[in-house]
């Protein structure tokens, strides 16, 4: 593995563990407190931060994640302590935000140089309140003498506080790593990382793998003494999975034959006995809390619960199988190469079929063959569109953070509504969604929902606030709604202002009220700091169209006066393939989007308006508009020049329409959509009117019409 | 600079000093063997619109979209019909692809440098400045095509 692929697989597993830190915050915060689950999870989440940042030598990420790891540790193990949520939930989530800022910095290849210091304080600090011996309700099994112990408990290299004598079997593991697999050392301080989670107490020889040990490893293998009650499979299970091993033995050392429910009685105090649980506890799957006892307790997941209180949670003797992710990550460029090799390969399959060499001969097994061979093509075209696309939900989750803060923030109580989380889209188009999501939720929080209760209860609405955010399938687009139900556009506003920006051509009433709303996205329209009750209202407004046109979407708004606005984006599944109608145009070919088509027609010369400079246009449902001549625009040779002869497609892009002559239609086509080579577009720019071109079944090569250029130049 | 690239001709390292000639027109060309990818058949091509005459436009080569450039029409002569002799030499420079559409290939050639002499400076104008050298190669003249430089200069041509 190189450094970059290392440093990729850290990034991706810090920012996907931050996103999940969030969420289950989130969740808990919903809950009005942390669950024992969330716990676990969130400690195992720190847990990894912190060895894969050490591993990487960013130890500003590490020494944070160290610190809450702390914290949830010691929560975890003292249940009786009442925690106080929103000040973890606090904490924690400036600790992503960190976590965050420091992985974007990695990234585009700064150093990792934030400073974790005043956070760590803070943390600290609400550590000594927490350990503090909490005041009356101390129960007698609160293991009070565990508290100093805490800090350093967590630290693989760190001499262990478990009592070896509570282990239940001691594991010799001798590991052996490929050939030159580099940092030896580091690979076994992984491996000990690891098998710390499922054992208490880990002995290694060298002492201290921290140290360059590399040599040492090399020759003799690395040894790990692990003291666990779990059975040896485990062990196996969690050395086999480490990175470069190249051979290990696990071999039991010694057995403490003590059944499970015997251990208390080898342990001599209650101190002891509530240290024991960490060993199980850290086990993959979360069991409850160590110490349940009071009720002020977060409540341990019922089936995990310990029989009774005092009695330390029974050991898990029998490993429960986690539920895994039944995923892999894959980088997506291979994807992106596998879509294209699909792509070929359907292309081929149609020119293998329908291969003018075949004309006019019966060949009935061949059309049995040939019939399958597309199905099977098409199927696993469906199959590798299908990997690329993901669900929106996280995304969509991302945004209970940002109505989070932002509550906070402007003092305004909103709730979000979700729904439709589980459709999917490609995954480019996911990536771009997150921002434009967030400013129009920024924008409905800051602007929408009106400022004081007060003015929702007397406008009749519910206290708070509510935003539904929703996906859901429309044909070949998706479409994502945000709507809140705040104060809505003022148009008559938006209106004044467009005029003083001089965007308004026609009378007040020749607009109707969504064309008005949607003048707040065009740039600049809302820096005006003139308008103190609209400023900002278009913030970024005019960014997320932008955004979301670059995928190839549109943004709509509306908005009830008083009611709400909705916001409506519709975007494509994929950009990939796109349905598209091939006309032919002289002995060329080209694809108009079948989106953008309105009608397709033959003219009556009745329908054809010339006017005195020359300008063609065709009367269209009572309305006129400019017709484009493709041979003209194109320079085709065509033996159609008149109208009669041709046919006129009407496209329509954001509200704008005109007419396109091409000599005749050709057929639908579904096509992988390829760019023009870079070594044009260098030289001339951008080909007026293409967007692209496909290569269509019988290997000839088709031009995309670029409908949105073309109906804005008129 | 076309001192420098004698130097580096100079420099005989495996393939460099080997190319690739072919015909346009009257006159012989050789292109250096390393850039070639490979020698096709006229195939269809697709026309773009608002190009120079000589970019006939884009070619599907096994579901690639490589341009295609007619070097008759570059070099300034009289287009022709394409025949079954018409060849697109496909080469591939840095990332980009480009075929060259030229009357006719002949052979891989041994060029030594000591075959090579520089062009004559006098004529920077047309075709010639993308002449690295001239080869004599026993009764024959070949003219060996600086082919970063035909391609690349393509910007200020068309701006020209």
């Amino acid at each position: 593995m190189s450094m970059d692929s290392m440093l990729e697989m850290f990034i991706f597993e810090n920012m996907q563990l931050t996103e999940r830190l969030e969420e289950i915050l989130i969740e808990g915060e919903q809950l009005g407190g942390l669950t024992g689950e969330h716990i676990n999870e969130i400690f195992r989440v720190m847990h990894t931060i912190k060895g894969s940042a050490a591993m990487m030598e960013y130890t500003h990420i590490s020494t944070l994640a160290h610190s809450v790891e702390d914290m949830f540790f010691y929560i975890r193990e003292h249940g009786d302590a009442s925690p106080d949520w929103p000040v973890i939930a606090d904490l924690c989530l400036e600790s992503a935000d960190f976590f965050k800022a420091e992985v974007a910095k990695i990234q585009s290849g700064l150093p990792s140089d934030g400073d974790e210091g005043s956070l760590l304080t803070r943390i600290r600090a609400y550590m000594k309140v927490l350990t503090a011996p909490p005041g009356d309700d101390a129960g007698a099994e609160a293991p009070v003498a565990a508290v100093p112990e805490t800090p350093e408990t967590k630290a693989a290299d760190g001499p262990s506080d478990a009592p070896p004598a509570t282990a239940g079997n001691r594991y010799r593991v001798h590991v052996f790593f490929q050939d030159g697999c580099k940092m030896e050392n580091i690979r076994a301080y992984q491996i000990a990382n690891a098998l710390q989670d499922v054992s208490g107490h880990i002995e290694t020889v060298p002492e201290d793998l921290l140290e360059d040990c590399s040599d040492y490893i090399i020759a003799n293998g690395a040894v790990l003494f692990v003291e666990t009650e779990l059975p040896i499979d485990d062990i196996r299970g969690v050395v086999s999975t480490a990175l470069f091993v190249q051979s290990f033995e696990v071999t039991q050392e010694s057995s403490n034959a003590a059944a499970p429910e015997g251990e208390p009685a080898d342990v001599p105090a209650a101190p002891e006995a509530a240290q024991k649980p960490p060993a199980a506890a850290e086990e993959k799957p979360p069991p409850a809390p160590a110490a349940p006892t009071g009720a002020e307790a977060a409540p341990p997941p019922a089936e995990h619960k310990a029989p009774a209180a005092g009695v330390p949670a029974k050991p898990a003797a029998a490993p429960v199988v986690e539920a895994k992710q039944n995923f892999i990550s894959v980088n997506v460029n291979k994807l992106d190469r596998l879509m294209d090799l699909v792509g070929e390969l359907v292309i081929s399959v149609s020119m293998v079929v329908s291969s003018p060499d075949l004309e006019g001969l019966q060949l009935d097994n061949f059309e049995k063959a040939a019939a399958l061979l597309t199905k099977n093509t098409g199927e696993l075209q469906d199959v590798i569109m299908s990997v690329r696309m993901i669900p929106v939900s996280s995304t969509f989750h991302k945004m209970h953070r940002i109505i989070r803060d932002l509550s906070r923030k402007l003092g305004k109580e909103v709730e979000l509504t979700i729904l439709g989380e589980e459709t999917e889209v490609d995954k480019n188009i996911i990536d771009n969604l997150s921002d434009p999501l967030m400013h129009i939720i920024r924008n409905s929080m800051d602007h929408g929902i009106e400022d004081a209760r007060e003015d929702r209860i007397a406008a009749g609405k519910p206290p708070m606030g509510r935003i539904v955010l929703e996906a859901r399938n429309s044909g070949s687009d998706v479409i994502i709604s945000c709507a809140d139900d705040g104060r809505g556009l003022d148009r008559d506003k938006i209106f004044a202002k467009a005029q003083r920006q001089g965007l308004i051509a026609k009378p007040d009433w020749d607009y109707t009220d969504k064309e008005i709303y949607n003048f707040i996205m065009l740039p600049g329209f809302s820096t005006n700091e003139q308008f103190t009750e609209l400023s900002g209202r278009g913030v970024g407004m005019d960014v997320v169209k932008k955004n979301i046109e670059k995928v190839g979407g549109n943004v709509l708004l509306d908005s009830v006066p008083g009611k709400g606005m909705t916001v409506t984006i519709r975007i494509p599944l994929t950009l990939a393939i796109l349905a598209g109608i091939e006309i032919q145009v002289g002995r060329n070919f080209y694809i108009v989007p079948t989106l953008n088509i309105r009608e397709a027609f033959k003219p009556r010369g009745k329908d054809i308006v010339i006017d005195p400079d020359g300008n063609e246009m065709i009367l269209f449902r009572g309305e006129c508009y400019a017709i484009v001549r493709l041979h003209r625009l194109f320079q085709v040779q065509t033996d159609v020049a008149r109208f009669e002869d041709g046919i006129i497609i009407m496209v329509e892009d954001e509200g704008h329409m005109v007419g396109l002559f091409a000599d005749t239609l050709v057929g639908e086509q579904q096509i992988v959509v390829k760019p023009i080579p870079s070594f044009i577009l260098r030289r001339i720019g951008k080909i007026r009117g293409v967007s692209g071109c496909t290569i269509l079944g019988d290997g000839s090569i088709s031009l995309i019409i670029d409908v949105k250029a073309l109906t804005q130049a008129q | 600079m076309d001192q420098d690239n004698l130097t580096l001709i100079n420099e005989e390292d495996g393939t460099r000093g080997r190319y690739l000639t072919f015909a346009v027109g009257d006159e012989d060309y050789g292109v250096e063997i390393a850039y070639v990818t490979e020698i096709i058949n006229v195939q269809t091509i697709t026309e773009l619109p608002e190009l120079p005459p000589y970019i006939r436009g884009i070619i599907n080569l096994r579901g690639k979209i490589v341009p295609v450039m007619d070097v008759r029409i570059r070099f300034n002569k009289e287009p022709e019909e394409y025949t079954d002799r018409t060849c697109i030499i496909v080469v591939d420079i840095g990332d980009a692809g480009i075929g060259l559409i030229v009357d006719l290939v002949r052979e891989v050639l041994e060029i030594s440098a000591e075959q090579i002499v520089p062009p004559s400076e006098s004529k920077s104008s047309g075709g010639n400045r993308y002449i690295s050298g001239i080869a004599k190669t026993g009764e024959d003249i070949k003219l060996l095509i600086d082919i970063e430089r035909l391609v690349s200069d393509e910007m200020t041509l068309v701006m020209e």
